[in-house]
């Protein structure tokens, strides 16, 4: 089954990308803080992640940076999703592992389509 | 003269068109800063002496900014060719263009205009949103909470029946968000703005304590008459300041108490009237520390027949203390100062004075003989001088126009790596945007 974990602080986006995730018939699962985010990823053991840069307690490049270092986690899909969309955040986050880089504001369908892709799944 | 309600838009029309920043105009036009910031914001009706001061401190004729004319297309015209050297045109076609293509020259114009306010705006936002923690939060807010918006509208506006509980929950994100953005864009408008009364809250105490005493053009006559400290009075001028700028303000003007008691006004207006503005014939003449007299020749009271003076003040770290432009020759609003400033090569030798002619990168476009400036630097010992401890230095400099190049080979400086254009700087820090991009 298709997994997706969103770890992004902004609670109505959660509930945006949930409601389009779910609809698609993806498992969905959230985590807001980025203090325990890979904690959370390693518990509930998604199969593709969302991930945003500026979080609080913990920036999105360092918790990218600490699921790539992980066996289990090193080639999951990994989107991040950001409001910084200068060149060089781009280029850290390719740097540091991510699959796919995309700013805000986002299009649903761009990112349904694109997590779908990163997955395998066929439209 | 007549008065005119919208003269202030023309105002600050032309000073854009110019390049130059309000501060700058204001001493020329015999004004405060602030007054001239209400007449540009048509807050304020002039005409009169003070409308013919303004129009003599911006090349213009009065009747350009009190009747509604367009400013002179000829001018305009020729500042376009002049901001691009590297296209060749013959300026004595000028005339003969504008007669025959109108329409082409007032194009050619507005773009000229529309190019240097955003130059303009472009280096102060990149200094801004490179170093300035609240801009990159205020941004980051408004984006996730536009992305907010844009994600569950576009669910709300999808085709086809929606659960109702959904369509509920999602309109009062949608509302609730929008209140959200409404905050967060008004609060971003007023910081870039520069509206006094909100964006003093956003200010660090320092740029607050900076932004009074320009506004005030860097001189108090309160303090020049005070023959005793008088803790109310400088409280005074400090009224609008939060308490943490109030305390710096405090210790700023007792300093300048002090110095106005060792080095009293008319004296020091009598030697300027003798010397000009040179700092060393004015320390062989009182045998007063160079520090001291750069700091009173920065305080002089505004005189539009006096050019403009800078000074700059740094501690042993670098740390800017104090920021009083020169024309372009300006401080970083946040981050770190060029290097090559001689600011920071006087504290590697404390106590020795340095005069440097320097040429200022400032905009990209603009004639280097109008960036030229010649420098006054001394760094000393701030706190007598003992076995322990760590010495706490200062550096002063003191920053006045050069009229003419004096030395064959001027430095070259900027304000910082990110605002510079100058290549292959041993000193470069980062990328500029100029060069580089954003």
């Amino acid at each position: 089954m298709r997994h997706v974990l969103l770890i992004e602080d902004e609670p109505n986006i959660i509930e945006a990308l949930s409601f389009i995730f779910l609809r698609d018939g993806w498992k969905v699962d959230a985590h807001s803080d980025g203090a325990n985010a890979v904690a959370t990823a390693v518990q509930t053991a998604p199969n593709a992640i969302i991930l945003d840069v500026m979080l609080p307690n913990r920036s999105g490049f360092e918790i990218l940076e600490e699921l790539r270092s992980l066996p289990d986690y090193k080639d999951i899909p990994i989107l991040m999703l950001t409001a910084r969309g200068q060149t060089k955040d781009r280029d850290i986050a390719i740097a540091r592992g991510a699959s796919q880089y995309m700013t805000k504001p986002f299009s649903n369908a761009e990112v349904l389509k694109t997590m779908n892709a990163l997955v395998g799944h066929a439209p | 003269m007549e008065r005119s309600a919208f003269a202030g838009s023309r105002i600050r029309e032309r000073r854009v068109a110019l390049g130059l920043r309000q501060a700058e105009v204001a001493l020329r036009a015999g004004i405060s800063g602030s007054y001239l910031n209400l007449i540009e914001h048509n807050r304020r009706r002039i005409g009169g002496k003070v409308l013919l001061n303004i129009a003599a401190a911006l090349e213009t004729e009065p009747g350009a900014l009190a009747q509604g004319a367009e400013k002179s297309l000829l001018t305009s015209l020729r500042d376009a060719a002049i901001a691009r050297p590297d296209v060749e045109v013959d300026l004595s076609q000028t005339e003969d263009f504008a007669d025959r293509f109108t329409d082409w020259a007032r194009l050619i114009s507005a773009q000229q205009s529309q190019i240097t306010a955003l130059q303009q705006t472009v280096s102060s936002l990149s200094d801004r949103l490179a170093h300035d923690p609240f801009l990159s939060e205020a941004l980051h807010e408004v984006l996730s909470t536009v992305s907010a918006i844009r994600s569950t509208a576009s669910i709300l506006a999808e085709p086809g029946e929606m659960d109702q509980n959904w369509q509920r929950r999602f309109q009062t994100n949608v509302f609730q968000d929008s209140i959200r953005l409404a905050t967060a864009s008004q609060s971003l408008a007023d910081y870039l703005d520069g509206d006094s009364d909100r964006v003093l809250d956003t200010l660090s105490p320092l740029d607050e304590l900076d932004s009074l005493l320009a506004k005030n053009g860097y001189h108090f006559a309160e303090l020049e008459d005070m023959r005793q400290w008088s803790a109310p009075v400088a409280e005074g001028l400090l009224a609008e300041a939060s308490a943490a700028a109030k305390t710096l303000g405090l210790a700023y003007f007792r300093q300048y108490w002090r110095d106005a008691q060792n080095f009293r006004l008319p004296k020091l207006l009598q030697l300027v009237a003798e010397f000009g503005l040179d700092p060393v014939r004015i320390a062989r003449e009182t045998e007063l520390s160079l520090p001291l007299i750069f700091r009173r020749l920065a305080s002089l009271p505004p005189d539009p027949n006096r050019p403009p003076v800078g000074l700059m003040i740094c501690d042993g770290s670098g740390g800017l203390l104090f920021k009083q432009p020169c024309d372009d020759f300006q401080a970083p609003r946040v981050g770190s100062a060029c290097a090559l400033w001689p600011l920071y090569g006087a504290l590697t030798q404390i106590g020795v004075a340095a005069r440097h002619q320097i040429l200022h990168s400032g905009r990209p476009g603009t004639l280097g003989e109008e960036n030229l400036f010649d420098t006054f630097s001394i760094a000393e010992r701030v706190t007598s001088a003992s076995f322990e401890g760590v010495p706490v230095l200062r550096s002063t400099m003191l920053i006045l126009r050069a009229e003419t190049p004096t030395y064959n080979q001027p430095l070259p400086i900027g304000s910082t790596c990110r605002l510079c254009n100058i290549d292959a700087c041993p000193a470069r820090r980062e990328p500029s945007i100029f060069s580089d991009g954003f």
